[in-house]
């Protein structure tokens, strides 16, 4: 076991360089065609994905899909504006996968869809852009990229910061060994939130398909708002549906996959709202000599998100950054910014007892331009039939170590042992048993698929 | 010694546009500076009202706006310390309203003090707005303020309310209009998709510093659409009114289980859990076009003129609630992940896109504050601010636009 070098960064596969190509079953796109979209979802995510889609001209949106109607309206008034035509409106995804015009499908539905709605959209020959958190477990991740793999389909996930420029400057400057060897990924998620509302028990609106709404998860009883992101069968928590991009990044800059063991610390300390997922996590990652540690919270107000840096000269006051990354070197520190903030590297100089930056390396972003170079990617892949950066093998392996953390909890915060080949815990039954969701009938994410 | 008396004409408004535009029409306007016996001198200004739906139910919410330089900017003028039966909340209408201020006491206290030759600069605008009294009381609540995220801890939400007032209109084309010529000669305010004569119609003309505004010919009864969450803010506090709580807005489109509110409690709402404005039935039922909603089976592909659809109003009267534009709303929603940023804000009641169970009293949508969109417009609301203060809670809720009317607010509640 050892720390990540220079030549062992080159071996691991991270990025579109070493990704492999897979030809499409079904068919090829001309660059004069238009990919045909549908999109599964458009609330408040749906929406805002949306509104980059209907930026280009090489997609058609022929389809808006949500279990609830009374969506409709607000997302194709979006298509209307953006490319002038209003698209069909369908209740249920599934004639959306019926339709042989459609080349991919976009899912943005709440968590409990992400992992079944991909694979039987690749069961039906359908691209996938899934939005994060990709799964509710880990059996249903490697489930998608069976899927993927099996049908040959470009899945492609919302981890977008794969996508910005400067991240890959990040990796470049690790993988050249300019930091020394890395021994410690610092991995930070503190912020403020509140807590989650439970409104009474109501009749199921006019409009709404509530059983294709709870879909996978239980149908409990119809109440409005979002009384369900406190339960384990429909949600991973706050912490983790976020902390998987911030894992995502540093999987990406530190370029390793399974970790040896997880030990999580932490609860429900700051909420009484009867959630199931804890409020506070810290949680140790040791992957050989590399040790990783998240560090997350919902009651910090003075830790604050970084909003997109247009100022080439500011990086984020990194003490009182929410969503930084500290990547620790025998040489350096790299300090790096989730959303546009860039990333610096620091040296010390013990003669003077100071450590500087030595490396500044901004990132002037517009607002939303991640999310457009994301989509550049999955429209390119559809075409090339190459996987894309942010491939669902990639975000499966960062979305387990979410899922570690969880069950650790679950199990007690026990330091647990995890196997990456078999994707189990070593010699833990209690364990284990967390790895698979609960499904409701007939929404089961199918053993073979 | 009062040596002299001034003689004062400077009020612009046109007349005949008012009535069309939904500012009440208000004609005569007329201004002057008089000397008081023991007081300094006072500005009076009167003006007649003309519409016969002024009521205690349904009163005319009058402000004015002035300027120091011949009307190149303009500002507020507070009502804190106005006198008179003319001003804020206006129940009755008839001949010769009065609005008057002493000089030396009023927050026009800068302008008393110049000479005559800045004094004859001085030009005044009194616009009017149809409002609707929503009493005190008990009502249902069958949606979650804020969708049940984060700020909504932060509203006043619950199933009691005090005394407040909504516009009996979505705020118009022609209203958004007056408000661009005066605050957008630079362009603030304004997009382009304004000019969308199908969806907006608000034309921008000339060149900055000096851009003007006009209004696409038939357009001006129409709602204003395209506006952003700040754009609808500042408009309003432009009034010195604000947006309504998600709150205010599902008892305004509802009504409270007493209509006349829970002190009198005599007339009881017959349907206090409506869906509709007009009761349970889905906006197409029976052939029946009750809102504008999405195609154009009802007689609008786009929005209609507000008030279109006035037989099947809110308890209290108010227009398009149901269908038409969708409607900013205060409340915040706001999730672990945008805690920090400045959030997304609640819109309300459908919209000409929205398929008819959107038109409900219950259905909200998300929307990115800086949004500009063909579907959604707003109201105004009038009445003590719905939101704590920092203070209060310590949390970072928005308050503002209620100082003036905080006064005459707690004098009627009852």
């Amino acid at each position: 076991m050892e720390s990540i070098n220079r030549r062992e960064f080159i071996k691991s596969s991270i990025g579109a360089a070493t990704a492999f190509t897979v030809m499409s079953q079904n068919k090829s796109l001309g660059a004069a065609n238009k990919v045909m979209l549908g999109i599964m979802g458009v609330g408040g995510r749906g929406r805002a994905l949306l509104s980059s889609l209907v930026k280009r001209s090489d997609v058609v949106i022929k389809y808006i899909c949500d279990a609830d109607t009374r969506r409709y309206g607000p997302a194709a008034e979006i298509v209307m504006e953006g490319h002038d035509y209003k698209p069909k409106f369908v209740q249920d995804f599934r004639k959306m996968l019926d339709d042989d015009e459609v080349d991919a499908i976009v899912i943005s539905t709440s968590d409990r869809w992400h992992a079944l709605g991909t694979i039987m959209a690749c069961q039906a020959g359908k691209d996938v852009y899934v939005e994060k958190p990709l799964s509710l477990s880990i059996w249903d991740g490697r489930k998608m990229v069976e899927a993927a793999r099996k049908y040959n389909r470009v899945v492609q996930v919302g981890t977008q910061s794969r996508s910005a420029p400067y991240t890959d400057k990040a990796a470049e400057y690790i993988r050249s060994g300019k930091l020394g060897d890395v021994y410690l990924a610092r991995v930070f998620l503190m912020q403020e939130s509140g807590p989650i509302h439970v409104a009474d028990v109501q009749p199921v609106p006019e409009g709404l398909d509530y059983d294709l709404w709870c879909g996978p998860s239980p149908k409990l009883a119809y109440r409005p708002g979002i009384w369900f992101w406190r339960l384990w069968d429909f949600y991973v928590g706050y912490i983790m549906a976020d902390m998987t991009h911030q894992i995502d990044l540093a999987r990406y800059l530190i370029g390793k996959k399974y970790p040896d063991t997880v030990c999580n610390a932490g609860g429900v300390y700051h909420f009484n709202d009867g959630r199931e997922q804890p409020d506070t996590q810290f949680a140790t990652f040791e992957f050989g000599k590399l040790t990783v540690l998240f560090e997350a919270s919902l009651w910090s107000p003075y830790m604050h998100r970084i909003v997109h840096l247009k100022d080439k000269t500011k990086f984020p006051d990194w003490p009182f950054s929410a969503t930084k990354l500290e990547i620790c070197g025998t040489k350096g520190l790299m300090c790096f910014g989730r959303h546009g903030g860039g990333w610096q590297v620091f040296e010390g100089d013990s003669n003077v007892r100071e450590s500087k930056a030595v490396v500044s390396e901004p990132a002037t972003l517009k607002f939303g331009s991640i999310i457009d170079a994301h989509f550049d990617d999955f429209i390119n892949c559809i075409r090339s039939r190459k996987k894309p950066k942010a491939d669902v093998e990639e975000a499966h392996l960062s979305m387990a170590l979410c899922h570690l953390a969880n069950i650790s909890y679950r199990v007690g915060n026990r330091k647990l042992k995890y196997d990456g080949k078999t994707e189990k815990f070593v010699a833990d039954n209690e364990a284990n048993k967390y790895l698979k969701a609960n499904y409701r009938k007939p929404w089961v994410v199918p053993e073979k698929v | 010694m009062l040596k002299r008396i001034l003689p004062l004409v400077f009020l612009f408004l046109n007349c005949c546009n008012l009535c069309h535009s939904q500012w009440i029409e208000i004609s005569n306007q007329k201004a002057s500076q008089e000397p008081t016996e023991l007081g300094g001198p006072r500005i009076v200004a009167e003006y007649d009202i003309n519409d016969k739906d002024i009521s205690q139910e349904c009163p005319a919410y009058i402000f004015i706006r002035y300027s120091k330089d011949s009307g190149t900017t303009w500002e507020f003028l507070s009502m804190e310390h106005l006198q008179g039966n003319g001003y804020g909340l206006v129940e009755s209408s008839g001949h010769k309203k009065t609005i008057w201020w002493g000089t030396s006491e009023t927050s026009f206290k800068t302008i008393g003090k110049t000479n005559i030759a800045d004094f004859n600069r001085l030009k005044f605008q009194i616009r009017g707005m149809k409002m609707l009294r929503v009493p005190a009381g008990e009502f249902i609540i069958r949606s979650l303020p804020g969708g049940g995220y984060d700020e909504s801890e932060y509203q006043e939400s619950g199933s009691n309310l005090p005394l407040f007032y909504i516009a009996k209109y979505e705020t118009t084309v022609a209203m958004y209009t007056d408000y661009l010529n005066e605050i957008g000669k630079e362009g603030a305010g304004w997009n382009k998709r304004m000019s969308n004569s199908s969806r907006c119609g608000i034309v921008q003309n000339g060149a900055a510093p000096n851009f003007t505004y006009s209004v696409k010919p038939g357009r001006e009864n129409y709602p204003v659409t395209y506006v952003s969450w700040y754009d609808a803010a500042a408009f309003l506090r432009w009034c010195g009114l604000r947006l309504p709580s998600e709150a205010e807005w599902e008892k305004a489109f509802r009504g409270g289980i007493y209509l006349d509110g829970d002190k009198r409690k005599e007339h009881e709402n017959p349907l206090p859990e409506r869906k509709y404005p007009w009761g349970n039935e889905l906006p197409n039922a029976e052939g029946v076009y009750r809102c504008n909603y999405d195609g154009d089976d009802d007689g609008f592909p786009y929005t209609a003129p507000v008030g279109s659809f006035d037989k099947f109003n809110c308890p209290y009267g108010a227009c398009d609630m149901s269908g038409n534009v969708a409607e900013w709303t205060l409340g915040w929603y706001s999730t672990s992940y945008h805690v920090g940023l400045d959030g997304f804000r609640m819109v309300r009641g459908g919209s000409w896109m929205a398929v008819p169970y959107a038109c409900d009293a219950i259905t909200g949508a998300t929307q990115l504050p800086l949004k500009e969109s063909s579907i959604m417009g707003f109201r105004a609301c009038y009445g003590t601010s719905p939101v704590r203060s920092k203070s209060d809670s310590g949390s970072v809720g928005a308050s503002f636009g209620t100082s003036n009317g905080a006064r005459q607010i707690t004098a009627a509640i009852d």
